[in-house]
């Protein structure tokens, strides 16, 4: 599935709200992770079903040290268009 | 800190009974190697001592050391199957170092005794160690990045024990992929928390960077496929005995262990974990 970076953004979002049952419409590239009020298994969580929705795999080293909604999505972009 | 005594009283002194009951009967607490897939658990068990004796280069005149030697159940193997007349054990648990005395086995001894503070009066021909390392880096401390060193200082301790060019037959568990699922990570953790507290799995890259500059890695088998045998296995074992554990042990220990082992067969089926085998060479 090939999807722009406001859809991946979007993507995000919304299966990050599915899966911790908050509103993230505040949410931007330049947010911090660990400032949204998400644990670090949720994102996890939100990571694995993002992968399933635009059929990517992330090695899991590179899950480490992510610290905006930027650095994730400027990985997932990388997976989605590889 | 690494496992402290107290912790590894938790993981291994729950009973030796309740262990008798699902472990095979020598009591390896690790994988088995499974080579055609067709083999019971105890000759699994004995195929893995055999890999291992011959990663080391094991001869009857051999002084041995296995480095977390459990019940003994290797060295056991190594003075009956491989006639070797000086095989020592170190495990930081009590009851281990009792029942393997009680054992009584000709050659076979054992001491209660942290690896870091352990110094041999002459130094060994070949060193074995099984699933041990898993010990020596707490979740905490990998969190901090400190797991290579931890892992290094191992290395080069276990290398200042043995002559030039000695061999090392050692097995870890391995972690691998992490499970995207909250009920997977929490059965993970749980396993980290209440059976091995204080332990976390190394990853191969870490454990082939720690090796430098101390040991050369000759060989290097995985088999991730033999622990889910093995934990399959354990769990089969287990339940077989469940009324039995439950009246002797209780429901809190039936249902740890369950828990603990079916989360295990789970995590070799999906690639969580796995489990390594190397044969190593002192260098110099
Ligand atoms: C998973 S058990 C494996 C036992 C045995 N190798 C086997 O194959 O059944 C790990 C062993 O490592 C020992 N151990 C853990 N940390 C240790 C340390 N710092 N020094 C010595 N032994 C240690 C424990 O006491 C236990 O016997």
């Amino acid at each position: 599935m090939i999807m722009n970076r406001a859809q991946l953004l979007e993507l995000f979002k919304k299966t990050a709200a599915e899966i911790a049952e908050k509103d993230f419409a505040s949410v931007s590239e330049d947010s911090v992770i660990a400032s949204m009020g998400v644990d670090s298994l949720a994102m996890l969580e939100v990571v694995g079903e993002m992968e399933r929705e635009l059929t990517i795999q992330i090695p899991d080293d590179q899950l480490v040290g992510l610290e905006t909604v930027r650095q994730l999505l400027d990985m997932l972009e990388k997976r989605v268009s590889a | 800190m690494t496992s402290t005594q107290a912790e590894i009283e938790v993981s291994y002194d729950v009973s030796n009974d309740f262990f008798r009951l699902w472990l095979d009967e020598a009591m390896h607490y690790t994988s088995g190697s499974y080579l055609t897939g067709d083999e019971t658990l105890e000759q699994a068990q004995i195929q893995k001592s055999e890999i291992l004796a011959d990663y080391a280069e094991v001869t009857p005149d051999s002084f041995v050391l296995d480095i977390g030697c459990g019940w003994g159940s290797n060295l056991e193997f190594l003075a009956t199957r491989r006639s070797v007349k000086r095989a020592r054990g170190i495990t930081l648990s009590t009851e281990q170092c009792n029942y393997i005395h009680e054992r009584g086995v000709p050659g076979v001894e054992a001491v209660v005794c942290d690896y870091a503070l352990h110094e041999p009066e002459e130094p060994y021909d070949a060193l074995v160690s099984i699933e041990m390392i898993d010990h020596l880096c707490s979740p905490a401390q990998a969190t901090k990045g400190m797991a290579v060193e931890l892992y290094r200082k191992y290395f080069e301790k276990t290398a200042s024990w043995v002559k030039p060019g000695a061999c090392f037959g050692f097995q870890a568990i391995l972690r691998n992929r992490v499970p995207r699922s909250r009920k997977d990570l929490e059965d993970l953790a749980f396993t980290a928390d209440v059976i091995f507290p204080g332990g976390l799995n190394p990853r191969l890259e870490e454990l082939v960077q720690a090796v430098n500059p101390y040991w050369e890695v000759l060989e290097l088998r995985t088999q991730r496929e033999s622990y889910g045998k093995t934990t399959a296995e354990w769990l089969r074992r287990m339940t077989l005995h469940e009324a039995e554990i439950r009246e002797k042990f209780g429901d809190q220990v039936f249902d740890d262990y369950d828990r603990y082992l079916s989360t295990c067969v789970r995590a070799f089926e999906r690639h969580w974990s796995s489990d390594v085998q190397m044969k190593l060479r002192k260098i110099g």
